[in-house]
């Protein structure tokens, strides 16, 4: 009798220990409403291709994903999949797994190494190892509002180089309604927060051909820094203390008809005033004085493994499903471009659509999509990866503020900012 | 002379509740806009129209389920409440009362380990609560913000119990009963006004945590309304501007009802003559 | 006697001291140890021992640092001053036997302190927008200012401007302490006053006055200490900006930390602004007699 009773135990124990699901841990930065209905839809359809698997949403919006990322990494919580778009961080703390070999070993869910944009995978690799695939692609450019431009008498298409651009945003900036002020400006640069401050200035820098933490090329910096004085009578006088959510504002607002951002802009500015979009194209950042082509700046947002994911070959098994080019197709739509050469700009427009109902914005969506598609393609460069970026950030826009407000010269200015990202330099 | 005087003092109120209240009037008017009109260049401070849905967006379970984060702030901040306030009457009388040698030092000792609790020992929070089983529970919420409002609190309710005079004590000794008896049935009850204070100090502040809320909770189990809040703007979809003003007018409501509901209980121990001059 | 009253004291205060040491102890230590230490996530995960060159490098080497103390002190005495000015008037009116209403008025004191701080953070910066915000709309529509002015741009108007604000979600803080220490106030002291004679100046003067001391000294002590290591407030308005304008060591700290990844830099940092306030609470403490029990 006894015996019976343990062995129908172990048999209950076993089964219980067979059937247990592994628990797969992700860290789903998106907390927005459609992010979350469709990360939900996401787990539901990984639990139904891996029965086996289960599936832990772990939700922090993206504002707060570092600190408690480094957090949880630093007191030993690790997850095992995260979607980054700066993953130096986690990268240099050991933290990610690099791909490399599961990509060439292990290619499942339709990806492989040639399935991504190359210059979106090259975002992903640092020192020869790559730690994300990208799910979506982001390009940075010019957006303007082609309506305004074609009441002074111009097209998207007339601003080739830095003096065109400085040239249609005198003539766009008036005073509409007579009554002394300026109410409408030429183009607004958002120099308030130093993360946003610095990534306009190197889509100039790459405009320029050079990457903004090239120090020692003198005349390319000084040229940046001259462009952005030569515009600033221009720019809503508050540009200077703006951060990225203001200058959107200004944009949609219509007080500012052009401004220097990304694939990310539709999303944006929509909740503030959705008849703006179709009104809206988006172009190459004209080219700079010494610049000889187009430098269209890419960057990504990517999944990511942790290198101290309990159970890795699982984890390399969802991460590919949900850069798949079913689910990595979808999440493209939200927002931005897709990252994968088989997604089509046509199919994350027209999925976009029902989120951009109002004022013709789908369609004003899909064109912006398409110009930032073709803009990567033909000359999309990844932006570079930087360690101790954002120090150089805070150095760059401390000095840009001063130099603004006219207290040095453009030649200080240079010489100021070279000193502090050199010292940052010295590190590595 | 005297009309004047009540006057002036009515003018005074109104002023100052206009000030308080002007950022708050903002954002529940944009709370009723339709989305488009939140952001407008020439400020309006009443809707074109009076648009509700926000607010249906907001306490919707599948949406913006605040019925829940509110709930969890709610207990977190009103348990803590609870502990914080007795735990720190108990400091805070004998750090008030008593010449102890030593005092001042503990009194300093007290504030210095309240001053380390910041973004650097966030990692030590974590962990600890990861370890014990805790993360994303309102227990460890609630010992987070005991370590870090019970230091001010004890500080606050010294600064109310050193205010009592000092007959208090000797009167009830005289009798023969103990200190604990004296504080609990004596000293306490005169005290109200400053002890209700400091709970309502201690909710508010754990109400208003941002950082541990953010460490410690990770669901809807035990998340706190400020992430939720903070949730709603997003980078990379839509944000919910209008839920997030409806969200600020909700949020800052309970606390208000809390006080006001509790003022019934403050009337000082010592105008109902309980100690004859 | 004594002795007993000596245990008294400390039976009633050792709950709060297991507690505090309990769950304090260690993250001080932790921060000590750390600023003993390189740790730059950037170079690697471990933190690498370096005696006290942290500490060198940030008294002697950093041109940021005595800008930020200076900032911070200003900051908070500005903070506190101004916030008791609106505090301490309220709470007077509050308790005031003209108003009506009083439960209703008090509850709605309070907003500014209970808005969530992402709530103020959109609604202020509205209000101090350098094109389109309210404050300049509203000024520049009465005549008071020719064209619009970046009040959390320019240098000048930057910490006013922060003060406002941050007196506005101070206050009711203060304003509920000070209520309180008005209340427990007998109101036979006043009694007794009127029958002798006494008229308003000379009650306030000669009762509430001396009587709300204590209260007065630990609640602005309470209100600098937070103000000292609040970050949030700051940094959801300006992040410290523009430059380095308006930072303070609590956002210092936090951008060492979590913008730089420079987590020893951080701790040290941590650690002299730690001392700096105990330094002050003792210097207060002393100057005011705070110490001293009132009936002495």
């Amino acid at each position: 009798m006894r015996r019976l009773v343990i062995f129908v135990l172990l048999i209950v124990v076993i089964s219980t220990w067979l059937m247990a699901k592994e628990t797969i841990r992700i860290v789903w930065p998106g907390t927005s409403e459609t992010e979350v209905a469709f990360s939900k839809e996401l787990k539901a359809a990984i639990e139904k291709e891996y029965p086996d698997v289960s599936v832990e949403m772990l939700y922090i919006g993206w504002k707060d994903l570092e600190p408690k990322l480094i957090t949880m990494v630093m007191a030993g919580n690790v997850p095992d999949l995260v979607m980054q778009q700066d993953y130096l961080t986690l990268a240099k703390m050991n933290a990610l797994e690099p791909l490399n070999e599961y990509l060439k070993k292990q290619p499942i869910n339709t990806v492989s190494e040639d399935v991504f944009i190359e210059s979106l995978l090259k975002f992903s690799t640092y020192e020869g190892k790559i730690y994300t695939l990208p799910v979506v692609g982001i390009a940075y450019g010019l957006l303007v509002r082609t309506d305004l431009l074609e009441e002074a008498g111009y097209q998207p298409s007339d601003i080739k180089t830095w003096d065109d651009l400085v040239k249609i945003a005198k003539a766009l900036t008036k005073d509409k309604d007579g009554d002394g002020k300026i109410d409408q400006y030429g183009i607004v640069y958002a120099a308030g927060a130093h993360r946003y401050a610095w990534r306009q200035a190197y889509i100039m820098g790459y405009s320029n051909n050079f990457s903004l933490d090239e120090v020692e090329k003198k005349q390319q910096f000084i040229e940046v820094l001259n462009l952005i004085k030569k515009l600033q009578p221009f720019m809503p006088p508050g540009f200077t203390t703006m951060d990225l959510k203001e200058a959107f504002q200004a944009y949609a607002m219509g007080k500012a008809a052009m401004m220097i951002t990304g694939s990310f802009f539709t999303a944006n500015v929509y909740p503030i005033n959705p008849e703006v979009i179709v009104k809206t194209r988006a172009i190459p950042f004209p080219k700079g004085p010494s610049a000889k082509d187009y430098w269209v700046p890419v960057s990504n947002a990517g999944w990511a493994m942790f290198s101290k994911s309990k159970n890795k070959d699982l984890a390399w098994k969802i991460l590919t499903f949900i850069v798949s080019r079913e689910w990595g197709g979808r999440y493209s739509s939200f927002i931005n471009i897709p990252a994968r050469k088989d997604v089509s700009p046509e199919y994350v427009a027209e999925l976009a659509s029902a989120m951009y109902p109002k004022a013709n914005a789908a369609i004003g969506n899909k064109n912006i999509i398409s110009d930032f598609v073709n803009m990567a393609s033909k000359y999309g460069k990844p932006m570079k990866i930087i360690p101790g970026r954002v120090e150089m950030e805070k150095v760059f826009t401390t000095y840009l503020a001063q130099f603004l407000q006219g207290q040095l010269s453009a030649e200080e200015t240079y010489e100021k900012i070279k000193e502090g990202i050199e010292q940052i330099k010295k590190e590595f | 002379m005297k009309v004047l005087k009540a006057g002036l003092i009515w003018l005074l109120l109104i002023v100052i509740v206009l000030f308080c209240l002007a950022p708050f009037f903002w954002i529940l008017s944009s709370s009723l806009k339709p989305t488009e009109e939140i952001f407008s260049a020439v400020p309006r401070w009443i809707p074109s129209k009076l648009t509700f849905e926000h607010y249906a967006w907001i306490f919707s379970k599948s949406r913006g389920n605040l019925g829940r984060f509110l709930l969890n702030s709610l207990v977190a901040s009103s348990m803590s409440a609870v502990v914080i306030t007795f735990v720190s009457a108990l400091g805070g009388y004998s750090l008030g009362r008593f010449e102890f040698p030593g005092r001042q030092v503990l009194g300093v000792l007290i504030l210095i380990l309240q001053m380390i609790q910041g973004p650097l020992v966030i990692v030590f929070w974590y962990r600890f609560a990861w370890k014990l089983g805790i993360l994303d529970t309102y227990i460890a919420l609630i010992i987070a913000y005991m370590a870090i409002n019970l230091p001010f609190a004890i500080w606050l309710s010294a600064g109310f119990f050193s205010q009592l005079p000092k007959e208090l004590e000797d009167a009830a000794l005289v009798d023969g009963a103990s200190y604990w008896r004296l504080f609990w049935r004596i000293i306490f009850p005169i005290a109200i006004p400053g002890i209700v204070s400091i709970a309502v100090y201690a909710f508010v502040m754990a109400w208003n945590d941002y950082l541990f809320a953010l460490i410690l909770t990770q669901t809807e189990r035990s998340k706190t309304i400020q992430i939720a809040l903070f949730d709603l703007l997003s980078f990379f979809a839509k944000s919910n501007w209008g839920g997030l003003m409806a969200g600020g007018v909700i949020t800052s409501l309970p606390p208000v009802f809390l006080y006001m509901y509790l003022q019934k209980y403050v009337v000082s121990g010592l105008s109902v003559g309980a100690v004859k001059e | 006697m004594e002795k007993t009253k000596r245990k008294v004291a400390i039976f009633f205060i050792l709950p709060s001291l297991l507690v505090l040491l309990g769950l304090g102890l260690y993250p001080l230590l932790y921060i000590i140890y750390l600023s003993l230490h390189k740790l730059y996530l950037m170079a690697g995960p471990t933190p690498k021992f370096v005696g006290f060159s942290n500490y060198y490098k940030i008294l002697f080497q950093d041109p940021q640092f005595y800008l930020v103390l200076r900032n911070t002190i200003v900051w908070v005495l500005g903070s506190t001053a101004c916030q008791f000015l609106v505090a301490f008037p309220t709470a007077l009116v509050l308790n005031s036997k003209v108003i009506k209403l009083k439960g209703f008025f008090r509850g709605i004191i309070l907003i500014p302190w209970v808005m969530p701080i992402i709530t103020v953070g959109i609604v202020w910066r509205w209000i101090y927008n350098a094109d389109w915000g309210i404050l300049n709309y509203y000024l520049f529509k009465l005549g008071v200012i020719k064209s619009y002015i970046n009040w959390l741009g320019n240098q000048r108007t930057v910490w006013p401007a922060l003060l406002i604000a941050s007196t506005w979600k101070g206050f009711p803080y203060m304003t509920l302490m000070f209520l309180a220490g008005l209340q427990s106030i007998p109101p036979q002291l006043y009694e007794a006053a009127k029958v002798d004679g006494a008229n308003n100046w000379n009650m306030f003067k000669y009762i509430t006055l001396p009587l709300m001391k204590q209260v007065i000294l630990v609640v602005c002590l309470v209100a600098s200490i937070q103000t000292w290591n609040n970050f949030r407030m700051i940094w959801v308005l300006t992040q410290g900006g523009p430059g380095y304008t308006t930072t303070v060591l609590s956002t210092y700290i936090y951008m060492k930390s979590f913008s730089f990844y420079r987590f020893g830099e951080g701790a040290t940092v941590a650690v002299i602004s730690l001392i700096f306030v105990v330094v002050m609470i003792m210097t207060y403490l002393f100057v005011t007699k705070a110490y001293r029990l009132r009936w002495r």
